[in-house]
Protein backbone atom coordinates (compact mmCIF):
# COMPACT_ATOMS: atom_id res chain seq x y z
CA UNK A 1 0.00 0.00 0.00
CA UNK A 2 1.40 3.41 -0.93
CA UNK A 3 0.51 6.89 0.24
CA UNK A 4 -2.00 8.71 -1.95
CA UNK A 5 -1.31 12.15 -0.51
CA UNK A 6 1.68 13.93 0.98
CA UNK A 7 2.26 13.34 4.68
CA UNK A 8 4.66 15.48 6.72
CA UNK A 9 6.24 14.96 10.12
CA UNK A 10 5.11 18.01 12.08
CA UNK A 11 6.61 17.28 15.47
CA UNK A 12 8.44 14.62 17.47
CA UNK A 13 9.12 14.00 21.16
CA UNK A 14 10.47 11.28 23.38
CA UNK A 15 11.39 10.58 26.97
CA UNK A 16 14.83 9.36 27.81
CA UNK A 17 14.74 5.56 27.57
CA UNK A 18 15.70 3.82 30.79
CA UNK A 19 17.53 6.05 33.26
CA UNK A 20 16.27 7.02 36.72
CA UNK A 21 12.79 5.78 37.61
CA UNK A 22 9.91 7.83 36.30
CA UNK A 23 6.29 6.70 36.23
CA UNK A 24 5.30 5.63 32.73
CA UNK A 25 2.41 8.15 32.83
CA UNK A 26 4.95 10.94 33.25
CA UNK A 27 7.09 9.71 30.38
CA UNK A 28 4.05 9.51 28.08
CA UNK A 29 2.87 13.04 28.84
CA UNK A 30 6.37 14.52 28.60
CA UNK A 31 7.02 12.89 25.21
CA UNK A 32 3.60 13.96 23.94
CA UNK A 33 3.97 17.56 25.07
CA UNK A 34 7.39 17.69 23.45
CA UNK A 35 5.89 16.54 20.15
CA UNK A 36 3.02 19.03 20.42
CA UNK A 37 5.45 21.86 21.17
CA UNK A 38 7.76 20.75 18.34
CA UNK A 39 4.85 20.68 15.88
CA UNK A 40 3.43 24.02 16.86
CA UNK A 41 -0.03 22.52 16.61
CA UNK A 42 -2.39 22.33 19.59
CA UNK A 43 -3.67 18.92 20.68
CA UNK A 44 -7.18 20.16 19.96
CA UNK A 45 -6.25 20.04 16.26
CA UNK A 46 -5.33 16.32 16.38
CA UNK A 47 -8.12 14.35 14.69
CA UNK A 48 -7.13 10.82 15.63
CA UNK A 49 -4.80 9.36 18.23
CA UNK A 50 -2.98 6.02 17.91
CA UNK A 51 -1.45 4.48 21.04
CA UNK A 52 1.20 1.79 20.68
CA UNK A 53 2.08 -0.60 23.49
CA UNK A 54 2.97 -4.26 23.62
CA UNK A 55 3.54 -4.80 27.33
CA UNK A 56 0.94 -2.83 29.28
CA UNK A 57 -2.45 -4.00 30.52
CA UNK A 58 -5.32 -3.68 28.06
CA UNK A 59 -6.89 -0.74 29.84
CA UNK A 60 -3.69 1.27 30.07
CA UNK A 61 -3.07 4.24 27.80
CA UNK A 62 -6.34 5.99 26.97
CA UNK A 63 -6.84 7.13 30.59
CA UNK A 64 -3.31 8.55 30.70
CA UNK A 65 -3.66 10.69 27.60
CA UNK A 66 -6.77 12.33 29.03
CA UNK A 67 -4.25 14.84 30.38
CA UNK A 68 -3.59 15.97 26.81
CA UNK A 69 -7.25 16.91 26.37
CA UNK A 70 -10.62 15.19 26.20
CA UNK A 71 -11.52 16.21 22.68
CA UNK A 72 -13.71 13.28 21.65
CA UNK A 73 -11.42 12.01 18.87
CA UNK A 74 -10.90 8.31 18.05
CA UNK A 75 -8.28 6.71 20.31
CA UNK A 76 -6.97 3.33 19.17
CA UNK A 77 -4.45 0.98 20.82
CA UNK A 78 -2.07 -0.90 18.55
CA UNK A 79 0.18 -3.89 19.38
CA UNK A 80 2.65 -5.65 17.09
CA UNK A 81 5.47 -6.98 19.31
CA UNK A 82 8.78 -5.16 18.82
CA UNK A 83 7.36 -3.44 15.76
CA UNK A 84 4.55 -1.79 17.74
CA UNK A 85 5.96 1.73 17.38
CA UNK A 86 6.48 1.24 13.65
CA UNK A 87 2.92 -0.04 13.31
CA UNK A 88 1.53 2.89 15.28
CA UNK A 89 3.37 5.42 13.13
CA UNK A 90 2.29 3.56 9.99
CA UNK A 91 -1.40 3.78 10.93
CA UNK A 92 -1.18 7.49 11.70
CA UNK A 93 0.68 8.16 8.45
CA UNK A 94 -1.80 6.21 6.33
CA UNK A 95 -4.77 7.85 8.04
CA UNK A 96 -3.45 11.16 6.73
CA UNK A 97 -2.06 9.77 3.47
CA UNK A 98 -5.44 8.35 2.53
CA UNK A 99 -6.98 11.79 2.80
CA UNK A 100 -9.26 10.81 5.71
CA UNK A 101 -7.53 13.14 8.18
CA UNK A 102 -5.31 16.21 8.18
CA UNK A 103 -3.61 15.74 11.56
CA UNK A 104 -2.92 12.47 13.40
CA UNK A 105 -0.78 11.67 16.42
CA UNK A 106 1.02 8.46 17.37
CA UNK A 107 2.23 7.87 20.92
CA UNK A 108 3.93 4.66 22.00
CA UNK A 109 5.19 3.53 25.39
CA UNK A 110 6.15 0.59 27.55
CA UNK A 111 7.81 -0.25 30.83
CA UNK A 112 9.15 -3.82 30.70
CA UNK A 113 9.83 -3.77 34.46
CA UNK A 114 6.14 -3.52 35.26
CA UNK A 115 4.88 -5.57 32.34
CA UNK A 116 1.84 -7.74 32.98
CA UNK A 117 2.56 -9.76 29.87
CA UNK A 118 4.19 -13.16 30.49
CA UNK A 119 7.55 -13.94 29.00
CA UNK A 120 7.15 -15.24 25.47
CA UNK A 121 9.00 -18.36 26.44
CA UNK A 122 6.40 -19.17 29.10
CA UNK A 123 3.69 -19.51 26.48
CA UNK A 124 3.92 -23.26 26.37
CA UNK A 125 0.78 -23.89 24.40
CA UNK A 126 2.46 -22.66 21.22
CA UNK A 127 4.78 -25.63 21.07
CA UNK A 128 5.18 -27.42 24.38
CA UNK A 129 8.16 -29.50 23.38
CA UNK A 130 10.26 -26.62 22.17
CA UNK A 131 9.62 -23.03 23.02
CA UNK A 132 10.66 -23.00 26.67
CA UNK A 133 14.14 -24.02 25.55
CA UNK A 134 14.85 -21.65 22.68
CA UNK A 135 14.68 -18.02 23.83
CA UNK A 136 14.71 -15.27 21.20
CA UNK A 137 18.40 -14.53 21.69
CA UNK A 138 19.20 -18.12 20.71
CA UNK A 139 17.53 -17.74 17.34
CA UNK A 140 19.57 -14.63 16.55
CA UNK A 141 22.73 -16.32 17.78
CA UNK A 142 22.06 -19.22 15.45
CA UNK A 143 21.84 -16.70 12.59
CA UNK A 144 25.28 -15.52 13.70
CA UNK A 145 26.85 -18.96 13.89
CA UNK A 146 25.51 -19.76 10.44
CA UNK A 147 26.86 -16.47 9.11
CA UNK A 148 30.27 -17.28 10.58
CA UNK A 149 30.27 -20.60 8.76
CA UNK A 150 29.08 -19.14 5.44
CA UNK A 151 31.07 -15.91 5.24
CA UNK A 152 33.80 -16.08 7.88
CA UNK A 153 32.21 -13.36 10.00
CA UNK A 154 33.94 -13.08 13.37
CA UNK A 155 32.70 -12.09 16.84
CA UNK A 156 34.93 -9.02 16.45
CA UNK A 157 32.73 -7.79 13.60
CA UNK A 158 29.62 -8.14 15.74
CA UNK A 159 31.44 -6.37 18.56
CA UNK A 160 32.40 -3.52 16.21
CA UNK A 161 28.73 -2.96 15.38
CA UNK A 162 27.79 -3.00 19.05
CA UNK A 163 30.64 -0.65 20.02
CA UNK A 164 29.55 1.80 17.32
CA UNK A 165 26.03 1.81 18.68
CA UNK A 166 27.18 2.21 22.30
CA UNK A 167 29.34 5.16 21.27
CA UNK A 168 26.60 6.78 19.19
CA UNK A 169 24.37 6.52 22.28
CA UNK A 170 26.94 8.53 24.25
CA UNK A 171 26.02 11.45 21.96
CA UNK A 172 22.28 11.01 22.52
CA UNK A 173 21.00 12.34 25.86
CA UNK A 174 17.82 10.30 25.44
CA UNK A 175 19.62 6.96 25.04
CA UNK A 176 19.37 4.36 27.79
CA UNK A 177 23.04 3.44 27.71
CA UNK A 178 25.27 6.38 28.62
CA UNK A 179 28.79 4.98 28.86
CA UNK A 180 31.21 7.32 30.61
CA UNK A 181 34.05 6.39 28.29
CA UNK A 182 34.43 5.04 24.78
CA UNK A 183 33.32 1.45 24.37
CA UNK A 184 35.91 -0.66 22.60
CA UNK A 185 35.54 -3.91 20.71
CA UNK A 186 37.47 -5.59 23.51
CA UNK A 187 35.01 -4.38 26.15
CA UNK A 188 32.09 -5.68 24.11
CA UNK A 189 33.74 -9.07 23.69
CA UNK A 190 34.69 -9.18 27.36
CA UNK A 191 31.17 -8.84 28.70
CA UNK A 192 29.07 -11.79 29.86
CA UNK A 193 28.26 -14.36 27.20
CA UNK A 194 24.49 -14.69 26.62
CA UNK A 195 24.30 -17.12 23.72
CA UNK A 196 27.39 -17.68 21.62
CA UNK A 197 28.59 -15.46 19.97
CA UNK A 198 26.44 -12.70 21.46
CA UNK A 199 27.65 -11.08 24.67
CA UNK A 200 25.55 -8.84 26.91
CA UNK A 201 26.99 -5.70 25.28
CA UNK A 202 25.84 -6.95 21.86
CA UNK A 203 22.21 -7.03 23.02
CA UNK A 204 19.60 -4.32 23.59
CA UNK A 205 18.65 -3.16 27.10
CA UNK A 206 14.96 -2.85 27.96
CA UNK A 207 14.30 0.19 30.11
CA UNK A 208 11.04 2.12 30.11
CA UNK A 209 10.26 4.78 27.54
CA UNK A 210 7.73 6.78 25.55
CA UNK A 211 7.86 8.53 22.18
CA UNK A 212 5.39 10.59 20.15
CA UNK A 213 5.00 12.01 16.67
CA UNK A 214 2.45 14.25 14.95
CA UNK A 215 1.90 13.98 11.21
CA UNK A 216 -0.12 16.22 8.95
CA UNK A 217 -1.30 16.79 5.40
CA UNK A 218 -0.43 19.60 3.00
CA UNK A 219 -3.78 21.16 3.94
CA UNK A 220 -2.68 21.14 7.56
CA UNK A 221 0.54 22.96 6.67
CA UNK A 222 -1.44 25.66 4.91
CA UNK A 223 -4.06 25.90 7.63
CA UNK A 224 -1.55 26.31 10.45
CA UNK A 225 0.98 28.33 8.48
CA UNK A 226 3.70 25.70 8.94
CA UNK A 227 6.70 25.04 6.74
CA UNK A 228 7.45 21.33 7.11
CA UNK A 229 10.95 20.07 6.62
CA UNK A 230 10.34 16.31 6.64
CA UNK A 231 8.02 14.36 4.34
CA UNK A 232 7.13 10.69 4.74
CA UNK A 233 8.22 9.42 1.33
CA UNK A 234 7.30 5.79 1.97
CA UNK A 235 5.38 3.80 4.58
CA UNK A 236 5.43 0.04 4.08
CA UNK A 237 4.09 -2.84 6.17
CA UNK A 238 4.91 -6.45 5.29
CA UNK A 239 4.72 -9.94 6.76
CA UNK A 240 6.30 -13.31 6.01
CA UNK A 241 6.05 -15.33 2.84
CA UNK A 242 6.84 -19.02 2.95
CA UNK A 243 10.35 -19.96 1.92
CA UNK A 244 12.87 -22.77 2.31
CA UNK A 245 13.89 -23.25 5.93
CA UNK A 246 10.83 -21.43 7.18
CA UNK A 247 10.33 -21.57 10.96
CA UNK A 248 6.87 -21.68 12.49
CA UNK A 249 7.85 -21.69 16.15
CA UNK A 250 9.54 -19.34 18.56
CA UNK A 251 9.94 -15.59 18.77
CA UNK A 252 11.80 -15.56 15.53
CA UNK A 253 11.95 -12.73 13.05
CA UNK A 254 12.39 -13.52 9.43
CA UNK A 255 12.99 -14.58 6.83
CA UNK A 256 15.37 -11.90 5.49
CA UNK A 257 13.29 -11.86 2.31
CA UNK A 258 10.60 -9.98 4.24
CA UNK A 259 13.05 -7.23 5.21
CA UNK A 260 14.36 -7.04 1.66
CA UNK A 261 10.85 -6.87 0.18
CA UNK A 262 9.76 -4.13 2.61
CA UNK A 263 12.85 -2.03 1.87
CA UNK A 264 12.75 -2.32 -1.89
CA UNK A 265 9.02 -1.64 -2.00
CA UNK A 266 9.73 1.46 0.06
CA UNK A 267 12.49 2.54 -2.34
CA UNK A 268 10.05 2.18 -5.21
CA UNK A 269 7.42 4.23 -3.39
CA UNK A 270 9.95 6.96 -2.57
CA UNK A 271 11.54 6.89 -6.01
CA UNK A 272 15.04 6.35 -4.64
CA UNK A 273 17.59 3.57 -4.16
CA UNK A 274 19.65 2.48 -1.16
CA UNK A 275 22.52 4.67 -2.37
CA UNK A 276 20.38 7.73 -1.57
CA UNK A 277 20.12 6.95 2.15
CA UNK A 278 22.04 9.22 4.49
CA UNK A 279 20.90 7.77 7.83
CA UNK A 280 19.41 4.39 8.70
CA UNK A 281 17.70 3.09 11.83
CA UNK A 282 17.70 -0.69 12.21
CA UNK A 283 16.10 -3.31 14.42
CA UNK A 284 19.41 -4.20 16.08
CA UNK A 285 18.17 -6.07 19.14
CA UNK A 286 21.27 -8.25 18.61
CA UNK A 287 24.34 -7.23 16.65
CA UNK A 288 23.96 -9.93 14.00
CA UNK A 289 20.67 -8.37 12.92
CA UNK A 290 22.26 -5.09 11.88
CA UNK A 291 24.94 -6.93 9.91
CA UNK A 292 22.44 -9.06 7.99
CA UNK A 293 20.08 -6.16 7.36
CA UNK A 294 22.87 -4.15 5.65
CA UNK A 295 22.69 -6.69 2.87
CA UNK A 296 18.93 -7.23 3.00
CA UNK A 297 18.16 -3.56 2.35
CA UNK A 298 20.81 -3.32 -0.37
CA UNK A 299 23.60 -1.27 1.24
CA UNK A 300 26.06 -3.80 -0.16
CA UNK A 301 26.16 -7.05 -2.07
CA UNK A 302 25.46 -10.37 -0.29
CA UNK A 303 28.49 -11.22 1.83
CA UNK A 304 29.77 -7.64 1.77
CA UNK A 305 28.44 -6.42 5.11
CA UNK A 306 31.56 -7.29 7.10
CA UNK A 307 33.64 -5.08 4.83
CA UNK A 308 31.15 -2.24 5.27
CA UNK A 309 31.75 -2.44 9.02
CA UNK A 310 35.52 -2.67 8.85
CA UNK A 311 35.77 0.18 6.34
CA UNK A 312 33.86 2.44 8.74
CA UNK A 313 31.06 3.01 6.24
CA UNK A 314 28.36 2.67 8.91
CA UNK A 315 29.93 5.14 11.35
CA UNK A 316 28.49 8.67 11.75
CA UNK A 317 31.08 9.90 9.24
CA UNK A 318 30.63 6.98 6.85
CA UNK A 319 28.67 6.54 3.65
CA UNK A 320 25.73 4.83 5.40
CA UNK A 321 25.49 6.05 9.02
CA UNK A 322 23.47 3.45 10.92
CA UNK A 323 21.83 3.45 14.36
CA UNK A 324 22.93 7.05 14.77
CA UNK A 325 21.06 7.43 18.06
CA UNK A 326 22.60 4.24 19.45
CA UNK A 327 20.03 1.89 17.94
CA UNK A 328 18.39 -0.79 20.04
CA UNK A 329 21.77 -1.68 21.57
CA UNK A 330 22.56 1.85 22.76
CA UNK A 331 19.32 3.84 22.81
CA UNK A 332 17.37 0.89 24.20
CA UNK A 333 14.31 -1.12 23.28
CA UNK A 334 11.37 -0.77 25.67
CA UNK A 335 9.31 -2.53 22.97
CA UNK A 336 6.30 -0.30 22.18
CA UNK A 337 7.97 3.10 21.67
CA UNK A 338 11.11 1.94 19.87
CA UNK A 339 9.74 2.42 16.36
CA UNK A 340 8.71 6.01 17.09
CA UNK A 341 12.07 6.70 18.73
CA UNK A 342 13.57 5.80 15.34
CA UNK A 343 11.33 8.44 13.71
CA UNK A 344 12.35 10.95 16.39
CA UNK A 345 16.01 10.40 15.56
CA UNK A 346 15.68 10.38 11.79
CA UNK A 347 13.49 13.50 11.84
CA UNK A 348 16.25 15.31 13.70
CA UNK A 349 18.89 13.95 11.31
CA UNK A 350 16.91 15.08 8.24
CA UNK A 351 16.27 18.48 9.80
CA UNK A 352 19.93 18.83 10.76
CA UNK A 353 19.14 19.16 14.47
CA UNK A 354 20.75 15.97 15.81
CA UNK A 355 23.48 17.80 17.72
CA UNK A 356 26.81 16.06 18.27
CA UNK A 357 25.70 12.96 16.38
CA UNK A 358 24.50 14.87 13.30
CA UNK A 359 25.56 13.19 10.07
CA UNK A 360 25.99 14.99 6.75
CA UNK A 361 22.41 16.26 6.37
CA UNK A 362 20.59 13.38 4.63
CA UNK A 363 18.15 13.83 1.78
CA UNK A 364 16.57 10.52 2.77
CA UNK A 365 16.60 8.37 5.90
CA UNK A 366 15.16 4.89 6.43
CA UNK A 367 13.62 3.34 9.55
CA UNK A 368 13.41 -0.44 9.66
CA UNK A 369 11.74 -2.40 12.43
CA UNK A 370 10.50 -5.96 12.72
CA UNK A 371 8.28 -7.79 15.16
CA UNK A 372 8.14 -11.43 16.14
CA UNK A 373 5.55 -13.37 14.31
CA UNK A 374 6.77 -11.87 12.06
CA UNK A 375 6.12 -8.44 10.57
CA UNK A 376 8.25 -5.65 9.13
CA UNK A 377 7.68 -1.90 8.86
CA UNK A 378 9.87 0.33 6.71
CA UNK A 379 9.52 4.11 6.50
CA UNK A 380 11.54 6.58 4.46
CA UNK A 381 11.74 10.21 5.52
CA UNK A 382 12.68 12.86 2.96
CA UNK A 383 14.09 16.34 3.39
CA UNK A 384 11.82 18.97 1.80
CA UNK B 1 34.16 -22.67 11.68
CA UNK B 2 35.73 -19.65 13.31
CA UNK B 3 34.53 -20.32 16.83
CA UNK B 4 37.46 -22.19 18.27
CA UNK B 5 38.28 -19.44 20.75
CA UNK B 6 34.89 -19.62 22.41
CA UNK B 7 34.43 -20.97 25.92
CA UNK B 8 34.39 -24.75 26.25
CA UNK B 9 30.86 -25.94 26.81
CA UNK B 10 29.03 -29.16 27.20
CA UNK B 11 25.29 -29.19 26.83
CA UNK B 12 24.06 -29.57 30.38
CA UNK B 13 21.29 -32.09 30.82
CA UNK B 14 18.34 -31.47 33.10
CA UNK B 15 18.34 -33.04 36.52
CA UNK B 16 17.00 -36.60 36.70
CA UNK B 17 16.88 -37.04 32.97
CA UNK B 18 16.46 -40.28 31.08
CA UNK B 19 16.68 -40.98 27.40
CA UNK B 20 13.87 -42.65 25.50
CA UNK B 21 14.02 -46.39 25.07
CA UNK B 22 16.29 -47.09 22.14
CA UNK B 23 14.03 -49.91 21.09
CA UNK B 24 11.22 -47.43 20.48
CA UNK B 25 12.00 -45.28 17.47
CA UNK B 26 11.69 -41.51 17.78
CA UNK B 27 8.71 -40.12 15.90
CA UNK B 28 8.45 -36.52 14.71
CA UNK B 29 4.92 -35.63 13.70
CA UNK B 30 4.33 -33.10 10.95
CA UNK B 31 1.92 -32.18 8.19
CA UNK B 32 2.04 -32.71 4.44
CA UNK B 33 0.34 -30.45 1.92
CA UNK B 34 -2.15 -32.57 -0.01
CA UNK B 35 -1.59 -30.44 -3.11
CA UNK B 36 2.16 -29.72 -3.04
CA UNK B 37 3.57 -32.53 -0.95
CA UNK B 38 5.57 -30.00 1.09
CA UNK B 39 6.05 -31.06 4.71
CA UNK B 40 5.78 -28.76 7.72
CA UNK B 41 6.68 -28.81 11.40
CA UNK B 42 5.03 -28.48 13.82
CA UNK B 43 1.77 -29.86 12.37
CA UNK B 44 -0.32 -27.24 10.60
CA UNK B 45 -4.09 -26.92 10.22
CA UNK B 46 -3.82 -25.76 6.58
CA UNK B 47 -1.04 -25.53 4.00
CA UNK B 48 0.80 -22.19 4.55
CA UNK B 49 1.59 -21.96 0.85
CA UNK B 50 -1.79 -22.73 -0.73
CA UNK B 51 -4.30 -22.49 2.10
CA UNK B 52 -5.36 -26.01 1.11
CA UNK B 53 -5.71 -29.16 3.15
CA UNK B 54 -2.92 -31.05 4.88
CA UNK B 55 -2.60 -34.60 6.15
CA UNK B 56 -0.69 -35.91 9.16
CA UNK B 57 2.71 -37.37 8.36
CA UNK B 58 5.84 -38.50 10.12
CA UNK B 59 9.10 -36.73 9.32
CA UNK B 60 12.66 -37.96 9.01
CA UNK B 61 14.50 -38.15 12.34
CA UNK B 62 17.87 -37.46 10.77
CA UNK B 63 19.12 -34.33 9.11
CA UNK B 64 21.81 -31.70 8.67
CA UNK B 65 22.78 -29.12 11.28
CA UNK B 66 21.88 -25.68 9.87
CA UNK B 67 23.14 -23.83 12.93
CA UNK B 68 23.56 -24.02 16.70
CA UNK B 69 24.27 -21.88 19.75
CA UNK B 70 25.02 -22.39 23.41
CA UNK B 71 22.56 -20.60 25.69
CA UNK B 72 23.93 -19.51 29.06
CA UNK B 73 20.64 -20.04 30.82
CA UNK B 74 19.26 -22.77 33.09
CA UNK B 75 16.77 -25.31 31.91
CA UNK B 76 13.19 -24.33 32.55
CA UNK B 77 12.63 -24.19 36.29
CA UNK B 78 16.22 -24.84 37.25
CA UNK B 79 18.88 -22.39 38.40
CA UNK B 80 22.45 -21.98 37.30
CA UNK B 81 24.90 -22.00 40.21
CA UNK B 82 26.72 -18.69 40.53
CA UNK B 83 30.00 -18.48 38.71
CA UNK B 84 29.39 -21.44 36.45
CA UNK B 85 29.46 -21.37 32.69
CA UNK B 86 26.64 -23.86 32.42
CA UNK B 87 23.82 -23.83 29.97
CA UNK B 88 22.57 -25.87 27.09
CA UNK B 89 22.87 -25.93 23.34
CA UNK B 90 20.08 -25.57 20.81
CA UNK B 91 20.10 -26.08 17.07
CA UNK B 92 18.24 -25.70 13.83
CA UNK B 93 18.18 -28.84 11.73
CA UNK B 94 17.11 -29.39 8.12
CA UNK B 95 15.44 -32.80 8.18
CA UNK B 96 16.21 -35.33 5.48
CA UNK B 97 13.82 -36.21 2.66
CA UNK B 98 13.24 -32.51 1.86
CA UNK B 99 11.82 -32.11 5.34
CA UNK B 100 11.29 -28.83 7.18
CA UNK B 101 13.76 -26.96 9.36
CA UNK B 102 13.10 -27.28 13.06
CA UNK B 103 14.64 -26.11 16.31
CA UNK B 104 15.59 -28.46 19.13
CA UNK B 105 17.98 -28.98 22.00
CA UNK B 106 21.45 -30.12 20.89
CA UNK B 107 23.36 -32.71 22.87
CA UNK B 108 27.08 -33.32 23.11
CA UNK B 109 30.23 -31.25 23.43
CA UNK B 110 31.19 -27.96 21.90
CA UNK B 111 33.82 -29.51 19.68
CA UNK B 112 31.16 -31.82 18.22
CA UNK B 113 29.06 -29.02 16.81
CA UNK B 114 29.85 -28.03 13.24
CA UNK B 115 27.47 -26.42 10.78
CA UNK B 116 26.61 -28.99 8.13
CA UNK B 117 27.20 -32.06 10.30
CA UNK B 118 24.81 -35.02 10.25
CA UNK B 119 22.51 -35.31 13.27
CA UNK B 120 19.87 -37.69 14.58
CA UNK B 121 16.97 -37.19 16.97
CA UNK B 122 16.65 -38.63 20.47
CA UNK B 123 13.87 -38.37 22.97
CA UNK B 124 14.74 -36.90 26.36
CA UNK B 125 12.52 -37.39 29.42
CA UNK B 126 12.88 -35.46 32.68
CA UNK B 127 10.93 -33.82 35.43
CA UNK B 128 10.73 -30.06 35.83
CA UNK B 129 11.56 -28.48 39.17
CA UNK B 130 7.83 -28.65 39.89
CA UNK B 131 7.91 -32.41 39.41
CA UNK B 132 6.05 -32.32 36.14
CA UNK B 133 7.17 -34.98 33.67
CA UNK B 134 8.33 -33.49 30.39
CA UNK B 135 9.60 -34.94 27.14
CA UNK B 136 11.48 -33.12 24.45
CA UNK B 137 13.24 -34.02 21.26
CA UNK B 138 16.96 -33.44 21.10
CA UNK B 139 19.52 -33.87 18.36
CA UNK B 140 23.03 -35.25 18.55
CA UNK B 141 25.83 -36.00 16.13
CA UNK B 142 24.86 -38.97 14.02
CA UNK B 143 27.03 -42.01 14.55
CA UNK B 144 26.12 -43.50 11.19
Amino acid sequence: MTLENDVFVLGVGMSRFGGPYQPLDRRIIDASLEAIDDAGVAFTEVQSLYLGTSLTASTYGPPVVKDLGLTGIPVTRIENASATGGATFYEAVHAVGSGRLDVAMAIAFDDPATSSVPDFNDVEDISPILDPFIPPMAFFSMWAVRRMADHGTTPETLAAIAAKNWNNARLNPKAERQATEEITIERVLGSRMLAYPHTARMAAPQGAGAAAVIVGSRRALERFGLSATVRVAAAQAHSERYGDGHLFTGAIIGPPEMVQRAAFTAYEEAGIGPEDLGAIAFHDAYAIEELLYYEAIGLCEPGGADRLVHDGETQLTGRFPTSTDGGFIGRGHPSGPTGIAQIWELTHQVRGTAGDRQVAKPSHALAHIVGAGSVCYTHILESV
Amino acid sequence: MTDAAASPNRSKLPQNYTFGDASEPVVIHGSKSDELGTTYWPPRMRCPRTGGTVSPTTLATTGTLWSWTFVHLPWSGEELPNGTDDGYAVCLVDLDDDGPRLGMVLLGDREDWVVGMRVEARELHFKTIDGEPQSILAFQRSES
